[in-house]
């Protein structure tokens, strides 16, 4: 863990995101203002030493309601992320393990899933269900559950003809054990690589849900919410859009440089132990 | 002494880990003469293969490495990473200890076997797959245009070591490090093995042959060096060390094989975190003396080198 | 105790051309209560994947195997369960047996984990004497496997294979990593074991000095097929192939032989395996061979008397 923050690229995304959770989680202490204080007469404030992300068009503080956004992103994110794994690894690893009909019905349901394009998914779940945090994250599971079963699936194709998944069979374990035991920890790293990744698509999709209406209620602080809302005032204060964008941005771009840093350090860490097999 | 291919000058490797310092390697000095044959045997657990590593600058990354290591006057243990990986290969070739963990599981093994020929030789595609499955076929791999295509699990042990050490004497390389490459492998196929070091020997090569085969080594090598515990405590011409081992560990040793009745050399082996003090044999020494806990000194007799009380 | 009956294994390979193998044919072999057994033979033979076989990691193509009587071959897993710490391999790489994400302390701990039956302070204390047993120490236990020596690893297999208290041990050149004393130490650790617990021994081996040395009995292996199976083969060669390999193992010191350009068998070639190679051929070799009873040694060659 410790040799993992020796990549520098891994410390870095890591400051970024201890920054933002941090800023969400003690929003209420660091937002210089209340995010349901209206002001309609310091509407549509430009950035000013008051306000220092301006106002908007119901003269709330920008800096504030992006930092109770982040509260709403961060927390969609994770919870999304965490069921998507928990559901795609366990129904990918079910399938790679035992293959034959299970592994035929998992993965058909998974290409059933992935026929469509993920957004028009969502899209499409969300517009059934209605307008809603809930249901919109229930439609981003949707869509996120495959990449992790799919992956999971491959990685214990792979890791089921080991020799030591076998070894253990032999002296008797049950087919629960090895799974818990010596196939997840060996498929762990390409999922943690794939939970990095998604957390920063999910945000986006998240944001790009809200920003079309169909995610979280336009009064509560969300970021695509804010960017919906700021459209109509574009050209006359462009700052309305341009603040939320640009935690959207960070925030997403972060988590993917922290994948990639993963990965390169995992892969690193893979070859060392081959390596060590070179001699 | 112009014709020294190969000189390691106090070496130490040390391995942090969780219990303590692994002392792999302890102030190694030897050198290794072109076409010469210099077998390394000694314990297991002892240091050989890390040894090897640390020539090969392969070690494990957290190991810390000391000392020197000089191949044709170029001292290699300066080298940039990639000025060494052009030395790996084309002047140094290695035969790895586990051949199920150095051959790439998912390509074929006629390809990695062709593949230091084609980097080093400069020679096409065809000519190194024919090459390659000329060597198959020496070494008995059977018809060497089916097994060439095969993955290495598809080869037993045996085979798959002999398709290394095909692959390590393919590209004319200067110096061998093998890693006990006849392990898993009948005698007669033994013979192979011996026959194409013999031969690579004579066109110029010079091997640092890694072996618990005290037969073979006894068969291939001109000098021989013991190790014991992460330091070399012997170093003699074969044939005056055979006839007369100095030091009590290679007594020992020699005395502990098959023929003589295996007879295990009484006591555990020594830990290699907390070494033991003076001379690290000490404890199961039949020999030793009060003046044995102190580190003994590198004595040479006749041109023989041994670290012992008992020649000073 | 341990007795198959006439083991096949074809290995299949190849998506669009089949490929078959044939990697073991036709071998009976028997195993007594505290008998030491040496399996000699060619690199390639089908040694471990007889070995394989016996403790019922692959299920042969045709043939059986029993277990104090109790048919194994076909059994399912659930009723096989309660023989597997009974029928213990250590295969030929000891990294087919370790998760390179474990400790090796917690590997060597797995079987008795996997039993169920043993509290945590008993299990600690299994696994300690267990590395003491084979001659490691405790600066060993927390190391993963990339982190051990060849040799190191390999006992700490050898270790897990004792966990059960098996009572048949297959050991697939389980020591060609290990330096001659200490080969020495496991090879009379075993059998010590073997006399306080009737523990059957089958060592798989190239060397054939050890072989010697521990076995009761010894059976040379060649392309598949038992050529010769007796007590005193080493002082009294019968098969070509035994005295070829002898010899060689003899005049190892001495001189090495450059192999002459060899042959190769015809396509549909049926009759004695070792014909490529055997000095003694004549044309009545072209028939296939059985193997034969000669004064209480079994024989695959007509020739010896
Ligand atoms: N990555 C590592 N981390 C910690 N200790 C290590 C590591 N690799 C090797 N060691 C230790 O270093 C010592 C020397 O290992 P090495 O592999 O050189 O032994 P060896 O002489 O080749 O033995 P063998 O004949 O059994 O292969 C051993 O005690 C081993 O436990
Ligand atoms: N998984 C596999 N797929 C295809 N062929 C295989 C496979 N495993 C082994 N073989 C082949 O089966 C034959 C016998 O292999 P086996 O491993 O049993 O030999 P062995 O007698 O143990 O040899 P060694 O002494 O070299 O270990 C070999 O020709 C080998 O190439
Ligand atoms: S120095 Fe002493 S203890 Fe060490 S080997 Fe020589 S006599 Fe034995
Ligand atoms: S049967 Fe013929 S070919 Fe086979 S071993 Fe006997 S003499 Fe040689
Ligand atoms: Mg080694
Ligand atoms: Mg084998």
């Amino acid at each position: 863990m410790i040799k993992l923050l020796k990549n520098r690229q891994i410390a870095l995304s890591l400051i970024i995101l201890g920054g933002l959770i941090f800023m969400a989680i003690f929003a209420g202490f660091l937002a210089p203002y209340d995010y349901t204080e209206k002001n309609l007469q310091n509407r549509l404030q430009p950035p000013s030493s008051h306000h220092l992300f301006g106002t908007d068009n119901l003269g709330r503080d920008i800096l504030t309601m992006v930092m109770y956004g982040s509260r709403a992103s961060l927390l969609v994110g994770f919870v999304v992320v965490s069921i998507s794994l928990a559901i795609g690894v366990t129904l990918g690893v079910l399938a790679g393990y035992y293959g034959g009909w299970l592994d035929e019905i998992i993965m058909r349901l998974t290409d059933s899933f992935l026929a469509f394009p993920s957004m028009f998914l969502a899209l499409a779940i969300t517009a059934f269900l209605g307008q809603g945090m809930e249901n919109m994250m229930l439609a981003l599971v949707a869509v996120e559950w495959t990449v992790f079963a799919r992956v999971a699936r491959g990685s214990t194709l792979d890791v089921k003809t080991k020799g030591y998944v076998r070894a253990s069979r032999w002296i008797g374990a049950s087919n629960a054990y090895v799974m818990v035991k010596h196939v997840l920890p060996n498929i762990i790293s390409p999922v943690l690589i794939m939970a990095s990744l998604g957390i920063g698509n999910v945000i986006l999709a998240a944001a790009g849900l809200s920003f079309l209406g169909l995610g979280v209620q336009p009064s509560t602080p969300e970021w695509g919410a804010m960017l919906n809302a700021g459209r109509t005032y574009f050209t006359t204060a462009p700052w309305l859009m341009l603040f939320p964008g640009l935690f959207i941005m960070i925030t997403v771009l972060a988590f993917n440089y922290f994948g990639d840093g993963l990965r390169d350090a995992l892969d690193q860490k893979m070859k060392n132990i081959e390596l060590e097999g070179r001699f | 002494m112009s014709d020294v291919l190969l000189k390691v000058s106090d070496v130490s490797v040390t391995i942090p880990t969780e219990q303590g310092t692994v002392h792999a390697v302890d102030d190694a000095t030897f050198s290794i003469n072109k076409r010469e044959v210099f077998s390394l045997i000694g314990e297991s657990g002892s240091g050989k293969s890390i040894l090897g590593q640390a020539i090969m600058r392969l070690l494990p990354p957290n190991a810390m490495f000391s000392g020197k290591v000089e191949l044709e006057g170029m001292e290699i243990s300066a080298l940039s990473e990639k000025e060494m990986q052009k030395v790996r290969g084309k002047t140094v070739a290695s035969i790895a200890q586990n051949p199920y963990l150095a051959m790439n599981p998912g390509i074929r093994v006629g390809t990695q076997v062709a593949e230091p020929m084609q980097a080093h030789l400069g020679i096409s595609k065809e000519d190194a797959k024919s090459r390659t499955c000329r060597a198959l076929k020496y070494f008995d791999i059977i018809p060497p245009e089916v097994r060439e295509r095969e993955y290495p699990f598809q080869y037993s042990g045996g085979m798959l070591q002999r398709a290394m050490v095909a692959m390590g004497t393919a590209a004319d390389p200067e110096l061998i490090i093998a890693d006990e490459p006849t392990k898993g492998v009948d005698v007669l196929k033994k013979r192979n093995i011996a026959a194409i070091f013999q031969k690579v020997a004579s066109d110029g090569c010079a091997f640092l042959l890694i072996t618990h085969d005290v037969g073979f080594a006894r068969a291939m090598s001109d000098r021989i060096a013991v190790n014991y515990c992460g330091q070399i405590i012997e170093i003699a011409e074969k044939e005056p060390f055979f006839k007369e081992p100095l030091h009590p560990y290679s007594q020992a040793l020699l005395g502990a094989v098959p023929e003589r009745g295996m007879h295990p050399i009484p006591g555990p082996s020594p830990s290699m975190i907390e070494v033991p003090e003076g001379c690290r044999f000490h404890p199961r020494c039949p020999h030793k003396t009060d003046r044995c806990l102190t580190n003994p000194p590198v004595v040479e007799i006749n041109g023989r080198f041994v670290r012992c009380w008992m020649y000073a | 105790m341990l007795k198959a009956d006439n083991l096949h294994y074809v290995y299949t390979s190849g998506l669009i051309k089949i490929v078959k193998k044939t990697a073991v044919c036709g071998v009976d072999i028997e195993f007594c209560p505290g008998e030491t057994v040496a399996i000699v033979g060619e690199s390639g033979c089908g040694k471990s994947t007889l070995a394989k076989m016996l403790v019922q990691q692959l299920v042969p193509v045709s043939g059986e195997v029993f277990f104090n009587g109790m048919k194994l071959t076909g059994m399912s897993w659930k009723n096989r369960r309660k023989f597997m710490g009974k029928i213990q391999l250590i295969p030929q790489n000891p990294a087919d047996v370790v998760d390179p994400r474990w400790t090796v302390e917690r590997s060597v701990a797995e079987p008795f984990v996997i039993c169920g039956v043993f509290s945590k302070e008993e299990i600690s204390a299994n696994v300690d004497a267990l590395f003491a047993e084979v001659g490691l120490s405790v600066e060993h236990k927390t190391r993963y496997p990339h982190e051990l020596s060849g040799g190191e690893l390999q006992r700490v297999v050898i270790a897990r294979a004792l966990a059960l208290k098996p009572e048949l041990l297959v050991c697939d050149e389980a020591t060609s990593m290990l330096d001659v004393s200490v080969q020495a130490f496991i090879v009379m650790m075993l059998k010590e074991i073997q006399i306080k617990r009737d523990l059957s021994l089958v060592f798989i081996t190239h060397d054939l000095e050890a072989a010697k040395a521990v076995s009761d009995r010894v059976l040379v292996m060649y392309a598949g097929e038992i050529v010769e199976e007796g007590t005193d083969v080493f002082d009294r060669p019968l098969h070509p192939y035994t005295r070829a390999l002898l010899d060689a193992a003899r005049y190892m010191s001495l001189e090495v032989v450059v192999p002459e350009e060899i042959g190769e068998l015809p396509d549909g070639f049926s009759g004695c395996p070792y014909y490529r190679l055997c000095r003694e051929r004549t044309d009545a070799c072209k028939k296939p061979q059985k193997l034969r009873d000669v004064s209480g040694r079994l024989v695959r060659c007509w020739k010896s008397k």
